[in-house]
């Protein structure tokens, strides 16, 4: 698809508001991210941060009621240049989503195999039914769904919810797409079975060269995954860097906060309290004027809830130049949205 | 030694309903002979994942979900419980007397605190309705005292008694089923995954606010989740559970460091953390617990890298391999 640039996905300025009962609710406010080929970027944030939004907005999946404005480019193509058609082979082929719970994904009334079967059709019309089982059977395999050929005839409910995410991830490379977006998928499931989906897609990148989005309000768990993570709060980026270091050194305060708010492995009541955030995520009907996460920060001053601080380059790193000249993007650089200086752990 | 709670082989087998689809004469073997106790004072954390039984052993103390054997004894007294003449309750639902003077004292809030407040009625009398069915109803004007005391007591404000919990932010609403717990002053409150559903940064605020109540009103706790990490930090001492069994029993500090048990092993090994790396080991798979046959040998068996023939027929006990450390496997020793 199109020449093969560094950059599997690049978002630019992008806002999307949603028109709701209460009044217009901003659920993205101003983002530049991009992914690099065969690079996982991790995006973090708790309920309302927008952390969803800003990558099914890249799949062109929002409402029709969604206002979304500002670039994204995925495989150097502009997604508003292209028509609903255009888009929706993009869809699968380019770029795909997994989703949180899986059972729900499925139509129970499909086994699976017809489900590969639609899938596959979806994106080309032309392929016979024998093609598409033996796809199947092949892509079952790359996700260790053993007895393949069998499972075909089985139905949803016939399956664990590990296994149906794990043929859910199947199904989003049916079509050889270059990015997976997997948002939340292992929120609805045992710890042991996330181990396992988090290794499964680790394995997938390495294999098939595929960019990884991996949205999750677990710090942790993304960590495990991710090369670059980019935190948000309130629509907002308040970080973006390398993971290790934004989880070694995490420069934006909420960041700390995350990381503070629950408990470290082996740490223990009777030692002290764990550092809590008080207060409550912030509403994005009506957002603050300065820094969303101004109201909870343990370092806030004046000017931080008079005006939204920029997004700043950490000291030492280079230059933001090579972003702005279109180059590729933000390799190793950390970006923080604070005005504190010296904010580190 | 000073237990508050005792349970002795605990089981509670569903018998599953015959219906146009479904045949007669299934069970699903939830939990299976558990035997455990909970020290006053302490906060006893059982962890599991889905299936593991934890919240349906945790449902049979209160009786919320009558068990089907094993015996469930709750020792009131606080300060002179002595050998012959320590006061005992025997919990099941036929006393239904000593049941309700149980449930006075032993509290239970759920998961989803959006599901289980009333959207309809008031903070105030979500706090209070159920006070006038309580063996220990002081009268009102003492019950409004006490819902003062409460609610300040997990930071929210008197003027919140007249809102209705959708004006309450998930955290809030957790402090509200913690107030409505505590208006009975209660000596146990079991905790079942009372995080699980809130933000991550909401987390540590209701953390730090149980740690803080059990303090005040020196409560013994039952922290219940999936999360090993969050458990390990909340609890005293810990109990893991796999398909309706205890698997492993140990003071907070061994299970961390030393986790025995293969499942427990397993459980730690899945835990994410950013400065180590996903192990290897989480990579096997295998058959896990079927709870609608009846279990003969260690329902971990399936997933179990130490598995052999001994292991599918016969349920290994819970042997003590260090001081309070507890594990029912037939392989594990003391200095695995």
């Amino acid at each position: 698809m199109g020449e093969r640039g560094a950059t599997a996905l690049s978002v630019h300025g992008l806002t999307v508001s949603f028109r709701t009962g209460e009044g217009l609710l901003q659920a993205v406010r101003g983002l530049d991210y991009s992914v690099a080929r065969g690079q996982c970027l991790g995006i973090v944030g708790e309920s309302g941060s927008g952390k969803s939004v800003c990558a099914t907005a890249a799949l062109g999946l929002l409402d029709k009621s969604a206002d979304v404005r500002g670039s994204i480019e995925i495989d150097g193509r502009l997604l508003s240049e292209l028509t609903d058609e255009q888009k929706r082979l993009l869809r699968g082929r380019a770029i795909s989503i997994i989703f949180q719970e899986p059972s729900r994904s499925f139509d129970p009334i499909y086994s699976i195999g017809k489900t590969f079967e639609e899938t596959i059709r979806a994106k080309e019309a032309s392929v016979s039914a024998a093609e598409c089982r033996s796809r199947a059977v092949k892509l079952l395999g790359e996700v260790h769904i053993p007895r393949a050929e069998e499972r075909l005839k089985n139905f949803p409910h016939q399956f664990s919810g590990g296994m149906l995410q794990r043929i859910m991830i199947a199904l989003a490379l049916a079509n050889d797409p270059e990015i997976l977006v997997a948002d939340e998928p292992t929120t609805a499931l045992d710890v042991t079975i996330q181990a396992q989906i988090v290794g499964l897609l680790r394995e997938l990148q390495v294999k098939r060269g595929l960019s990884l989005i991996f949205i999750s309000h677990d710090l942790r768990l993304v960590a495990q995954i991710a090369d670059r993570i980019m935190v948000m709060y309130g629509g907002l980026v308040l970080e973006l860097g390398d993971a290790e270091e934004v989880l070694r050194h995490p420069r934006s305060p909420y960041t700390r906060a995350l990381l503070d708010s629950v408990p470290e492995w082996g740490s223990h009541y009777s030692a002290g309290n764990l550092i809590s955030i008080a207060g409550a995520v912030p509403n994005p009907v009506r957002p603050e004027p300065g820094c969303p996460f101004a109201p909870r920060c343990g370092l806030v001053r004046d000017e931080c809830r008079a005006r939204l601080p920029d997004l700043l380059e950490a000291p030492g790193e280079p230059a933001i130049a090579a972003e702005r000249a279109g180059e590729s993007l933000v390799h190793g650089m950390t970006l923080y949205r604070c005005v504190v200086p010296g904010v580190k752990r | 030694m000073n237990a508050i709670l005792e349970l002795r082989e605990v089981s509670k087998i569903y018998k599953l309903e015959a219906g146009l689809f479904a045949a007669a004469g299934r069970h699903v073997w939830a939990v299976n002979d558990v035997s455990l106790d909970i020290e006053r004072g302490e906060t006893y954390g059982l962890v599991g994942e889905s299936g593991s039984g934890k919240t349906t052993l945790a449902r049979t103390i209160v009786q919320l979900v009558p068990h089907t054997a094993g015996t469930i004894d709750y020792y009131p007294d606080r300060t002179s419980q002595r050998e012959g003449s320590a006061e005992r309750w025997r919990i099941s639902r036929g006393d239904s007397e000593s049941l309700r003077m149980f449930r006075s004292e032993v509290k239970y809030i759920f998961q989803d605190p959006s599901s289980s407040l009333d959207p309809r009625m008031s903070i105030g009398s979500i706090l209070t309705a159920g006070t006038r069915y309580s063996p220990r109803f002081p009268g009102r004007s003492e019950v409004e005292d006490r819902v003062r005391e409460v609610i300040a007591a997990v930071g929210l404000r008197e003027a919140d008694l007249d809102r209705r919990p959708s004006e309450f932010s998930g955290g809030q609403r957790q402090r509200i089923s913690l107030a409505r717990a505590l208006i009975y002053s209660p000596t146990v409150l079991i905790c079942d995954e009372v995080v699980s559903a809130l933000d991550v940064s909401i987390q540590g605020q209701i953390l730090n606010l149980l740690v803080e109540l059990k303090h005040r009103f020196e409560l013994t706790m039952i922290f219940i989740a999936h999360d090993l990490t969050v458990v390990s930090y909340m609890a005293d001492r810990i109990g893991v559970m796999y398909g309706g069994s205890l698997m492993e029993e140990a003071p907070s500090a061994n299970l961390t460091q030393r986790p025995l048990h293969p499942y427990t092993r397993l459980l730690y090994e899945s835990i994410p953390t950013w400065n180590r790396k996903l192990s290897d080991r989480v990579a096997i798979s295998g058959a896990a617990y079927v709870p609608t046959v009846e279990p003969t040998g260690c329902p971990f068996v399936g997933r179990c890298p130490l598995a052999r023939e001994r292991c599918r027929v016969e349920m290994p006990l819970l042997r003590e391999i260090a001081a309070g450390h507890k594990v029912a496997c037939h392989f594990v020793e003391s200095d695995a």
